[in-house]
């Protein structure tokens, strides 16, 4: 298994998908940065004022992250890693391995998780330390704590929802569907939670790793029934569908 | 000598096609194996059932005397491929890529990179990104990357396509230098005979899914038709005064104004005669055996004798 995992991570070496992670986990910290730095918020002078003020920030930055960001490049992620074989008519090779294929697929999969973990460190670093620079103090160690145990909570329900873009890359073997599912995800989860997270929005799947951000830090009610019944079924399925597709599909 | 391969009525349907049908192959070890097919004969999905990649609708697969199946993937640690395509990852270097298959190959040695790419003769290209080779190049590295792992048993499917000639010279070269001083056995598709013809010990026509024969290359030799090659200039004419005038019948128009005429090969001067007395030109008769192509285009029905 551990030489399965570091050819996944040869195969994305000089590639174009570790720029994209890059991106997408600095791209929602950095514009608000930037156009903090333009607006010049001098009004904010206590230090009590500047901590809350960065607090909201904070939250801000993690939830726009993961409604507009995360879905699509998720879904772009999983999919260049289980297509790419196909892309570049390396399956004929992958697959003719003693390995089985199921220890390819958990190869796959586990570089999928690692490479959103890399995107929410990144993320959560670059907020901080570009809040940093700008205020020049940074939240309480009891909100810092509280971030990152959602941003955890966050990246696991993440991993429940990978087999779904996993399952559409591997029948489709291109990316360009799963990015479209991640582009109509975030479309359904941006209605859905715009007016917070109400019960309606916690029966869907695509909601669950946005939910600990309005839970936490926002204060908005969950129904853990609905929301943990929502997140087993649907990786319990999908997770199902994927080993089986993978399993008894032709290489061709 | 054991077999490295054996298929037990090896078939293989998608949808309401029939792409292999009750295939029975028998591949000894040591074995240069021409496995000789047109275009969509069903050589590559051949091939792909023996490696795992597709599944078979039925038969089995026997591979060094063992039964392949998902439990003894094993197996398959002992044979190195070559499938259709060399694909590579493009934006690694040759040796990048090798170092991937080394290490699902489950290989120590890191040596044997360097080794396999100086057997395809590519050892100045290790660090080049695959993206910038040629096809050619491509099929080089596809072979170091077969043969990085010390297989016992190689299959390459149409190792020369995008080879110029003397790239195919070279990889003949090497595929009969790899059997001769490693003992590996090979199976190697292809649908351009004379490349086979030049390498194989034994050979197996396939033809719309169905292996039509099987047959070590020299009693294929010994059973070849020998016949009297006759270049005039009017077929038609020819045609009728070997029939009306010599009463001959075993014989095929091969191309336009050239005959080949399988019986009374003792005559040929008799013949001669007769076809120049008829004011006909004769531009060539020479008597001579049929090649790889002429048994292969006879059998997959190719061609039409005047016999029937």
């Amino acid at each position: 298994m551990f030489n399965i995992i570091y050819s996944e991570f040869v195969k994305l070496k000089k590639s174009y998908i570790l720029i994209v992670a890059l991106f997408s986990g600095c791209v929602i910290s950095g514009t608000i940065f930037i156009t903090d730095m333009l607006r010049q918020r001098n009004e904010l002078v206590s230090l009590t004022e500047r901590v809350s003020f960065l607090e909201g920030r904070i939250v801000d930055i993690d939830r726009m992250s993961a409604l507009f960001i995360y879905n699509i490049i998720f879904s772009l992620i999983a999919a260049y890693i289980f297509s790419r074989e196909h892309t570049d008519k390396t399956a004929n090779t992958l697959y003719a391995y003693s390995a089985g294929r199921m220890k390819i697929f958990f190869g796959k999969f586990i570089t999928t998780c690692a490479l959103i973990v890399f995107v929410y460190l990144i993320q959560v670093l670059t907020t901080y330390l570009s809040l940093y620079i700008e205020w020049g103090v940074l939240p309480s160690a009891k909100f810092i704590s509280a971030d990152i145990k959602v941003n955890i909570c966050s990246i696991l329900l993440q991993f429940l929802l990978m087999p779904i873009p996993i399952l559409i890359a591997n029948i489709t073997r291109n990316i360009i569907v799963p990015i479209v599912y991640g582009l109509l995800g975030d479309v359904m989860v941006g209605l859905l939670l715009g007016a917070g997270a109400n019960i309606y929005s916690q029966f869907c799947p695509l909601t669950l790793p946005i939910l600990p951000f309005y839970h936490y830090h926002k204060g908005d009610p969950i129904d853990i029934v609905i929301v943990s019944g929502s997140a087993i079924i649907t990786f319990s399925v999908f997770m199902l569908l994927c080993m089986y597709h993978y399993s008894k599909v032709d290489i061709d | 000598m054991g077999y490295i391969l054996k298929t037990y009525n090896l078939t293989k349907n998608f949808k309401s096609f029939l792409a292999v049908k009750d295939l029975n192959m028998n591949i000894k070890q040591g074995d240069i194996y021409g496995f000789l097919g047109e275009n969509g004969a069903g050589k590559t999905t051949t091939i792909r059932m023996i490696m795992g990649l597709i599944k078979a609708t039925s038969g089995e697969i026997e591979l060094f005397s063992e039964k392949a199946s998902k439990q003894n993937r094993n197996l398959l640690q002992r044979i190195g491929s070559m499938i259709e395509y060399p694909g590579f990852y493009p934006n690694l270097t040759a040796g990048e890529n090798l170092e991937i298959h080394r290490r699902m190959m489950g290989m120590q040695d890191k040596n044997c990179i360097m080794e396999s790419l100086k057997i395809a003769g590519i050892q100045d290209v290790k660090n080049k990104k695959v993206k910038e080779f040629s096809l050619g190049m491509k099929q080089r590295l596809g072979i170091a990357r077969a043969i990085l792992h010390h297989p016992e048993f190689l299959i390459l499917d149409e190792p020369t396509n995008g080879l110029d000639p003397s790239g195919i010279k070279e990889i003949r070269e090497l595929i009969l230098d790899l059997c001769h001083t490693q003992g590996i056995t090979f199976l190697i598709s292809s649908h351009i005979l004379s490349e086979i013809q030049q390498m194989a010990t034994k050979i197996g026509i396939i033809h719309e899914g169905k292996l039509l024969e099987e047959i070590e290359y020299d009693e294929l030799q010994k059973r070849n038709r020998h016949y009297i090659n006759i270049k005039v200039n009017d077929d038609k004419k020819a045609s009728f005064i070997l029939e009306q005038k010599l009463n001959i019948s075993d014989y095929v128009i091969w191309e336009k104004n050239n005959l080949r005429v399988y019986e009374n090969l003792e005559k040929a001067s008799e013949i001669n005669k007769i076809l120049v007395s008829n004011d006909l030109r004769i531009d060539e008769l020479c008597v001579k055996a049929d090649s790889l192509e002429d048994y292969f285009l006879r059998l997959t029905g190719n061609v039409k004798s005047v016999k029937s």
